[in-house]
């Protein structure tokens, strides 16, 4: 009840519920990542949660408040697990968590102050800081081997039905959380069910993606993927559902959510078809969080509500 | 050095690639940066809009004419491209402080306010590093006005998306030391991380 008292008196934005919901959605992820991959992803995992729950605590306890643990803390740990590589050394994850924990969240006021969303950060930090690491160093699950990238603009290679059953099926590399895209779609489909997220988010992510990748693939034939299977390729789906949807970092007016999400899509396409970045939609969501509130009225914004 | 070969590569590289802000860390000001409203930032930045690009035009022409001398089979004669940060200074306080002259005989009632403006861009980076990293880019006299036009637009964007962000912050619950400024520098590193990624 006491920890009630301090969340609300310190984040009017969260719902502590849906967030809660998303997490255990979340660790779903996770070991079903375990079960394609290797058991070291659980430890990915777990090594992620401590050092995120210790870099709060001792931020909270150095500036003398309450600390309150809440599922939040959780969260953002176990999005950074899931938007990496399999096997990244642990050290790495670390690196990331902190990075993400501090100067994405804390540094901000805490859960449901921060502009940016600290997952995103963390990953973008990783992916200047060790290019290889994270962004070519792909594990094939089906044999083991090491992939430099993750094939996101051809669209032949996923032709056949086979292959597309296949890629349903998690036969090829990706990141941990985005790998079995069929559990994506399940896990996804339960947390718009539960009304965990605003469905408006990934619908419109989803339809503008498919749209724009059939549009410009036919001015720049070979470049970008077909309109269909470029929404089960990356970690497009994943992103749009868990990261995109966070009500702290998205705008929250209907019309403005609408135009957040047609944002994301067409920086995801322009950067993943024109531009030498591997995977656009990380860029793309950070770029909406910072430009996203102008699309509400203003006294939206100063309200806070 | 910002690189391009078409008008639109142009527009598309000194706004989002090369940010003279973001990639090259110029014009980060602390007398802007405390400063809360838009209508501040816009008239600094109309003064270097009026400034820049007379100053980089200028600055061009020093250098082509009078700083490298090539003769007709190409090779450089003479070299004194060491000269061109005190040459260039030199223009830049000219530059500015005739049309600040200018300005207060002819609209003396209008242009009172901007007169602190004015002096205020001198001692920052924004203009001397903009007319370095342009003058050495650019190859035509026209581009020099182009390129200058489109970094100050550059520069507008950013700090207006800044200024932006802050207003939504609530700065009660930010820790006391990461109050203003820091707190500023922290998330123009992040957006200088995500235009890195408009690369290529």
């Amino acid at each position: 009840m006491q920890n009630q008292n301090i969340l609300k008196a310190q984040n009017p934005r969260v719902n502590i519920k849906n967030i809660t919901i998303s997490t255990i959605l979340l660790s779903v992820l996770l070991v079903i990542g375990s079960l394609v991959y290797t058991p070291y992803v659980l430890l990915m995992g777990l090594v992620a949660i401590v050092s995120g729950v210790a870099v709060e605590y001792v931020f909270v306890k150095v500036r003398k408040q309450p600390y309150a643990f809440n599922a939040g803390a959780l969260d953002t740990p176990l999005l950074i697990v899931l938007l990496m590589p399999p096997q990244l050394p642990l050290y790495m994850v670390i690196v990331g968590t902190v990075f993400g924990v501090f100067f994405g969240k804390m540094i901000f006021g805490g859960l449901g102050r921060n502009i940016f969303h600290p997952a995103m950060m963390a990953y973008l930090f990783l992916l200047v800081t060790f290019p290889i690491a994270v962004g070519a160093n792909f594990i094939d699950p089906i044999n083991g081997n090491i992939v430099e990238s993750i094939n996101l603009t051809d669209a032949t290679f996923f032709g056949t039905s086979e292959q597309f059953f296949n890629l349903l099926l998690g036969r090829y590399p990706n990141s941990i959380g985005s790998t079995f895209v069929l559990g994506v779609w399940v896990v996804g489909a339960v947390l718009l069910f539960l009304r965990a997220v605003d469905w408006k988010i990934p619908l419109t992510i989803l339809l503008t993606t498919a749209l724009a990748t059939a549009i410009l693939g036919n001015y720049y034939p070979g470049q970008f993927s077909d309109g269909f299977v470029a929404l089960f390729q990356g970690q497009l789906l994943f992103i749009s559902l868990f990261v995109a949807t966070d009500p702290v970092t998205a705008p929250r007016t209907t019309k403005a959510r609408i135009y957040y999400g047609i944002g994301i899509a067409l920086i995801t396409v322009i950067i993943r078809g024109l531009a030498n970045a591997s995977e656009g939609i990380v860029y793309a969501v950070i770029i909406m969080n910072a430009v996203g509130p102008m699309f509400e009225p203003v006294e939206q914004i100063e309200k806070g509500e | 050095m910002i690189e391009f070969s078409n008008i639109f590569e142009m527009i598309i590289a000194a706004v989002f690639v090369s940010n003279i802000i973001l990639s090259f860390y110029l014009g980060i000001d602390h007398q802007l940066f405390i400063e809360k409203k838009h209508t501040m930032i816009n008239k600094r930045v109309l003064v270097i809009l009026i400034v820049l690009p007379l100053s980089s035009m200028i600055s061009f022409v020093i250098q082509q004419s009078l700083l490298i001398e090539i003769d007709a089979l190409g090779e450089i004669v003479r070299d004194l491209t060491y000269f061109r940060t005190i040459t260039f200074i030199v223009v830049i306080i000219l530059v500015n402080y005739i049309i600040l002259g200018l300005l207060s005989k002819f609209f003396s009632n209008q242009f009172k306010n901007l007169q602190n403006d004015f002096k205020g861009v001198l001692p920052s980076t924004i203009v001397l590093g903009s007319v370095i990293v342009i003058t050495s880019s650019v190859t035509t006299l026209l581009e020099s006005v182009l390129l200058s036009l489109v970094v100050v637009f550059g520069y507008a964007f950013v700090l207006n998306i800044l200024k932006f962000i802050e207003n939504q912050l609530e700065m009660k619950v930010v820790p006391k030391s990461f109050q203003g400024l820091p707190l500023q520098l922290i998330i123009l590193s992040i957006m200088a991380l995500i235009f890195s990624g408009f690369g290529g």
